[in-house]
């Protein structure tokens, strides 16, 4: 009956490797005995270890085959020695290159019951150092084809390294199983204590079911760390795999939880200084390597202490507030860390993103574009009419500024008519009228009134709103004729106006009104500048430069300037440093000078004011 | 009708039709006429010494009309002036009136208005020169008194006795009487108000 149980369970374990698979592939084979049962976590960090480097490519340059004893489940000789017969059965016509055997007792009981695979092939036997040591000697073990690794702990450290990070916890409790191998991995921690024993109080707990070891942590002091050493079985010789046992101890007690080794990964340990079972499975995975390749025996080396390493669970370091602390080596491997979506995805997450904005604005583009092209011709009528209100509105403004100015300057020549006509009568009436003085008095009076009715005229084109014809226009005369415009405006704020022209007359192709507007604007504005200035000088400078084919006039003042930070939006409308004036007399300069094809910027002078000049292409009958 | 050769009216305005129509106009009308084109041009020239008024435009080119006014009161200058202007205010007027102007005209004015500040302007310049001489007359009187008369004298228009002088300057009292009678020879006066007129004209200080 047992037999039949024992061929199942063989069948059902050695089922996915069937003979043919590796018989007749080139593959080399390789196969790894283990004593105890599958569950056993050291055996899967093991194999995470030793498949570790071959996982990402999808052939194996040999085949691995797992098989277990189980002792912990069949304790019995005979079961053991029908398990082993089984597998003499099984690989009695298989080629094994290589045979690893890792755990206690495994690679005995296989020369104990006489497994020998088909050529007598190199062992590679890890088990616990006591094990080994009791080989030695042995000639039925002792052969050149086999090489012995001895797991050696170092419990000193890793209680060392428990310690520290809990400096203030004095109590420790150590669980152990009731296993051979419990109990040797028992002995090696109790040794490791002695060195701690000033400064901690020990609490070993063995030789108990797991439930009595539970019930006697549960009422354990704050201050306590729990060590778990292996617990294969407990005292009535039920198994249980030392991960489970870890889990359960973790959620009786709220002590923080080590193990001796990586076998945590499942456990709810915290980790530390521990023996590891994949950096183990890592080296085994070189020395296969190294061996399958040819090279012999003696010249493998193994360093039977660098499976020591720090490991720790990131989420165990997380719980307990310990994940920058400085006992905590920079290279040590964690486990379970936490994954930052963000930080790991973060050019998936950047690309789309790019492209979900790059989306968004070239459908707002688009859509803009859509509407704009709707509004376009309504739009530029809008524009077209709020430009002229602007320019209207500015006028009218500049216009009132004007007034006071212009009725002076009509004063001057109805005063001096006035006062010609009186000079004849009296001359006349006295009888003392020569021709000379008629016709001095005469001319003046026509000059006078001349003079009143260009102002008049000048008035009256500055106030007209339609767009006039362009044509060519003496820019000298014209400057001229603002200049004498402004005339009164400039001796009332005790201006100086100083103008430097072309000797000859310099020709462009405008609306001489519009025109005439721009310069009126700027001597406006610079006459406003100097307002606050009342102790020193006032001066004005007009300026005519011919450049290359391009004429500029520069207004310069010497009044206050304007902030730099304005320079950019001066020319935009309702920009005004003044409290009364609209602000919309430069933007409307700008557009006039724009529509005659020119250019208008402002620039700061370094000796103080500013200059505000517009530069007009001349006039030039071919292109006319 | 003649006028004083000496009596000038001084037409200052920048703006060259309206000075010139001026300058006819008053020739017309019998004036003799200094056309100038700005205060500066005023200041250079040598001082009037005769009668006169200025025609004067509120806004200049250079130094304003109210500026050359109040330059002209520091420097004790007697001609009246008529102020002209094209854009004037209230404030503005009242202001050189304040300072003495004889009328403020806004342009265009009348030449009935024009005759009539510049007579008054005429007429206040010949009365200021009038007292003028008689200040020169008066002190020049006194210009003839000894230091110890003038101490008389400053006493004398206090109110002082006689007795009361002699003790003060502690000299006997006939020595007093002696300067009295030659006081009054020299300012060529009968009393002691009349001695208090020219005293008064002659910008003698009452007390000390």
């Amino acid at each position: 009956m047992r037999r039949i149980f024992f061929t199942v369970i063989f069948i059902l374990f050695a089922s996915p490797f069937p003979e043919k698979s590796y018989a007749q592939d080139n593959f080399k084979t390789v196969v790894v005995f283990f004593s105890l049962d599958v569950n056993l976590p050291a055996y899967h960090n093991f194999m995470d270890g030793f498949t570790g480097h071959y996982s990402e490519t999808p052939v194996y340059p040999y085949n691995i085959i797992y098989e277990y004893i189980d002792i912990n489940r069949y304790p019995h000789e005979n079961d053991i020695e029908s398990v082993i017969n089984q597998y003499k059965e099984k690989y009695k016509s298989v080629n094994v290159d290589l045979l690893i055997t890792f755990g206690p007792g495994t690679f005995s009981l296989l020369k104990k019951y006489g497994f020998d695979a088909k050529n007598n092939s190199t062992i590679v036997n890890i088990d616990i150092e006591s094990n080994i040591l009791s080989t030695t000697g042995d000639p039925l073990f002792d052969n050149e084809n086999a090489l012995h690794i001895s797991i050696k702990t170092d419990y000193g450290k890793t209680l060392k390294t428990a310690f520290e990070l809990f400096p203030e916890y004095r109590e420790v409790y150590i669980i152990s199983g009731s296993s051979p191998a419990d109990r040797y991995f028992a002995e090696l921690t109790k040794m490791a204590c002695e060195s701690f024993r000033d400064s901690h109080n020990f609490n070993f707990i063995q030789g108990k079911t797991l439930d009595s070891t539970l019930v006697s942590i549960r009422e354990i002091p704050l201050t306590s760390i729990v060590f778990l050493t292996s617990f294969i079985e407990d005292v009535n010789g039920i198994p249980y795999s030392t991960s489970m046992v870890s889990r359960i101890t973790s959620e009786q007690c709220d002590a923080p939880l080590f193990s001796l080794s990586d076998d945590f990964v499942e456990g709810k340990t915290i980790g530390g200084y521990v023996y590891s079972f994949i950096e183990l499975g890592r080296q085994i995975e070189r020395i296969v390597e190294e061996l399958l390749k040819g090279r012999p025996l003696n010249k493998i080396t193994v360093d039977e202490n660098s499976f020591n390493k720090h490991m720790y669970d990131w989420q165990m370091l997380k719980k307990w507030d310990l994940l920058d602390s400085k006992v905590i080596p920079a290279d040590s491997e964690f486990f379970n860390k936490d994954v930052n979506l963000l930080l790991e995805y973060r050019w998936y997450f950047l690309g789309a993103v790019l492209f979900l904005l790059t989306q968004t604005i070239l459908i707002l583009y688009l859509i803009r574009m859509n509407k704009k092209q709707k509004g376009v011709a309504k739009q530029r009528i809008e524009n077209e009419l709020l430009f002229r209100e602007l320019a209207r509105e500015d006028r009218l403004s500049r216009m009132s500024e004007l007034t006071a100015s212009l009725s002076h300057e009509l004063n001057q020549p109805l005063t001096a008519i006035l006062y010609n006509a009186q000079a004849g009568k009296r001359f006349t009436d006295a009888g003392k009228l020569d021709d000379k003085q008629a016709i001095e008095i005469f001319n003046n009076i026509i000059e006078d009134d001349k003079r009143a009715g260009s102002l008049i005229s000048s008035v009256r084109s500055l106030m007209k709103l339609e767009e006039r014809k362009k044509e060519r226009v003496n820019l000298n005369n014209l400057i001229l004729e603002t200049e004498n415009l402004f005339h009164s405006e400039s001796v009332a704020k005790h201006i100086q106006i100083s103008l430097k022209l072309q000797e000859h007359p310099v020709f462009v192709y405008g609306d001489k009104i519009q025109l005439q507007q721009v310069i009126l604007n700027l001597l406006f504005n610079a006459a406003n500048s100097m307002e606050m200035n009342s102790s020193g000088n006032k001066k004005i400078e007009i300026l005519q430069q011919l450049d290359g084919g391009d004429v500029t006039v520069s207004i310069c003042d010497s009044g206050s300037g304007f902030e730099d930070s304005l320079k950019e939006t001066l020319f935009n409308s309702f920009v005004t440093s003044r409290a009364k004036g609209l602000g919309i007399g430069l933007a409307v300069s700008k557009t006039i000078i724009e529509s005659h094809h020119g250019v208008i910027w402002a620039e700061n002078l370094p000796e103080g004011g500013a200059e505000f000049s517009f530069k007009l292409p001349l006039f030039d009958d071919k292109k006319r | 009708m003649t006028k004083n050769a000496r009596e000038i009216i001084f037409i200052i305005d920048d703006d060259e039709s309206v000075r010139r129509s001026l300058s006819l106009f008053l020739t017309a009308s019998d004036y003799q006429v200094q056309p100038l084109a700005s205060s500066e041009e005023y200041l250079a020239r040598e001082a009037h010494e005769g009668t006169g008024c200025l025609i004067l435009d509120v806004h200049l080119d250079g130094k304003s009309g109210l500026e050359l006014q109040k330059e002209l009161l520091n420097m004790n200058s007697h001609l009246p002036i008529v102020f002209i202007t094209g854009q004037g205010n209230i404030p503005m007027s009242v202001n050189a009136l304040k300072k003495g102007a004889v009328n403020f005209l806004e342009k265009p004015f009348s030449e009935d208005e024009l005759l009539q500040s510049i007579s008054e302007a005429l007429a206040l310049s010949q009365k200021l020169k009038t007292e003028k001489a008689e200040i020169e007359k008066c002190q020049i009187l006194m210009d003839t008194l000894t230091p110890r008369e003038k101490q008389i004298l400053n006493l004398v228009i206090t109110g002082m006795l006689n007795k009361q002088i002699a003790g003060e300057l502690n000299i006997a009292e006939h020595t007093v009487k002696l300067h009295r009678h030659s006081i009054c020879e020299k300012l060529g006066v009968k009393s002691v108000p009349e001695i208090i007129r020219i005293s008064d004209k002659a910008g003698i200080l009452l007390g000390k």
